[in-house]
């Protein structure tokens, strides 16, 4: 997670691989304001929401119903586009991709779920619900996350997709819940 | 407090020096009379032994136990009746926490008296300026029911704190009977708008009407009324993009005047509308 000097190398390299960076990961006109608060945010939520997809992964494929199995690849495949995009826009920003590694341990109070569990996941016996409480508690930090880029951040394409996470890992959160019979 | 000192906002153009944000490092508890989390966290999220950790454990996953100093809002600023919905106090309306909400009367407490008793607040990672409030809920509530902003009744704050891993504050107990929950608020003050909240059981004896002989039914959280409203598993698809709709890949929609069509098998949610989810629809 610790890279600096390699990181923008390896980006340059990502940036020309990616297809279609459409309209929706465009970092806005050139002079968009960006602060100290969209840096942080992006930073952290690459690393949350590789922590994310990697979860996922596992719901799409270990999960017993095919509801979780559907929800969980939907997910997967969502935030793989937007770590994508953030990482799009930390460039673009002429920004480092992760965070100093002193913010990096107690980074807005949210702390990643940590590598055991996922582990713990992989050999849960109660898969399908041990999966979507998992899921939910990430997902619950991320809308944590997004609360303060919406009411810090200062760049426009940033708070915006802030907002639309806070909404949709609500929306996931609900349909995850009723999937518990909760 | 590191919070930047950098402006709030430059220009993308031009050089961008390195944005040394600041990061909002709070976390803790109460430790003494111990919170919910702090309990059920001591038992062991895997092996928790009380029967109310159990069902908290069941209802919310082990996640909230490995993070129990993490019970907080990062945008609270003092706005916590706003924020929090009556019956999600004690997980400060997180679904992440929503365990802690569990209306029991089996919650471990702590046998407390009235007067003078010593709170001890866990801070693992204490933050200077700080304001504490504690409160506790009035005679006659029911642990049963679930916990209210109206059941609370203040009993004292102390401002511009500034905690250690281990602080002691002395408050004074009013007179109650039975089982209460001693409420209280971590708002931090400068740098951050981060509050935490905690749940601590206790016990002052002589308590109500039916101490031990109810079988405290395992109510779980008034089983969430806010459930999505958008949840209609019936929708047809195709025609327009409407939440709730399970699609398949190949199903087609329109949104917003333009036509897509289905990548990816999913169920609609706000915040996936077609334009913003590349890797579920396809523009045609």
């Amino acid at each position: 997670m610790r890279r600096t000097a390699p990181a923008f190398a390896l980006m340059a390299a990502l940036l020309l691989a990616l297809p279609g960076c459409g309209a929706r990961g465009t970092p806005g006109p050139a002079a968009d304001p960006v602060n100290a608060q969209d840096v942080m945010f992006t930073q952290m939520m690459v690393p949350h929401h590789r922590q994310g997809i990697e979860i996922a992964k596992l719901g799409a494929a270990r999960g017993r119903s095919p509801e979780v199995r559907t929800l969980a690849a939907a997910v997967a495949a969502t935030q793989q586009d937007e770590v994508e995009m953030m990482l799009r826009w930390l460039y673009a920003w002429e920004q480092p991709l992760t965070a100093p590694s002193g913010a990096h341990d107690h980074h807005g109070g949210m702390p990643e779920t940590d590598r055991a569990r996922i582990a713990a996941l992989a050999r849960s016996r109660t898969f399908d619900r041990d999966f979507l409480n998992l899921l939910i508690a990430h997902q619950d930090d991320a809308i944590q996350m997004a609360e303060t880029e919406v009411a810090r951040g200062a760049n426009p394409a940033a708070r915006s997709w802030a907002g639309r996470v806070r909404e949709s890992r609500r929306a996931q959160i609900a349909q995850m819940k009723s999937l518990l019979g909760q | 407090m590191r919070k930047s000192t950098i402006a709030a906002a430059s220009a993308v153009t031009g050089a961008l020096v390195l944005l040394p944000a600041s990061a909002a490092d709070a976390h803790g508890t109460l430790s003494n009379p111990p919170s919910r989390v702090y309990v059920c966290k001591n038992e062991g999220p895997e092996t928790p032994k009380s029967a109310a950790c159990k069902a908290a454990v069941a209802a919310s996953g082990t996640q909230a136990f490995y993070d129990w100093n993490e019970v907080s809002l990062l945008e609270a600023g003092g706005r916590h009746r706003q924020l929090i919905p009556d019956g999600k106090l004690c997980s400060a309306g997180r679904e992440k926490y929503r365990g802690l909400d569990l209306p029991r009367a089996d919650w471990p407490a702590t046998k407390v008296r009235p007067g003078s008793f010593t709170v001890t607040y866990h801070a693992t990672a204490p933050h200077a300026n700080s304001n504490f409030e504690f409160s506790i809920t009035r005679e006659g509530w029911n642990p049963t029911m679930p916990l209210k902003w109206s059941d609370l009744v203040p009993l004292k704050t102390f401002n511009n704190q500034n905690p250690t891993t281990f602080t002691n504050w002395t408050i004074t107990l009013p007179q109650r009977s039975g089982r209460h929950i001693l409420y209280s608020i971590w708002q931090r003050v400068a740098g951050s708008n981060e509050a935490f909240y905690t749940c601590s059981d206790v016990d002052f004896g002589g308590g109500g009407p039916a101490p031990t002989t109810e079988p405290t039914p395992t109510r779980t959280p008034t089983s969430t009324p806010t459930q999505t409203p958008t949840q209609t598993p019936t929708a047809q698809p195709g025609g327009t993009w409407k939440a709730g709709t399970a699609y398949k890949a190949g199903d087609k929609v329109t949104h917003g005047g333009q036509s897509y069509q289905c990548l990816q098998g999913h169920t609609a949610l706000a915040g996936w509308e077609p334009p913003n989810v590349p890797a579920l629809w396809k523009r045609i």
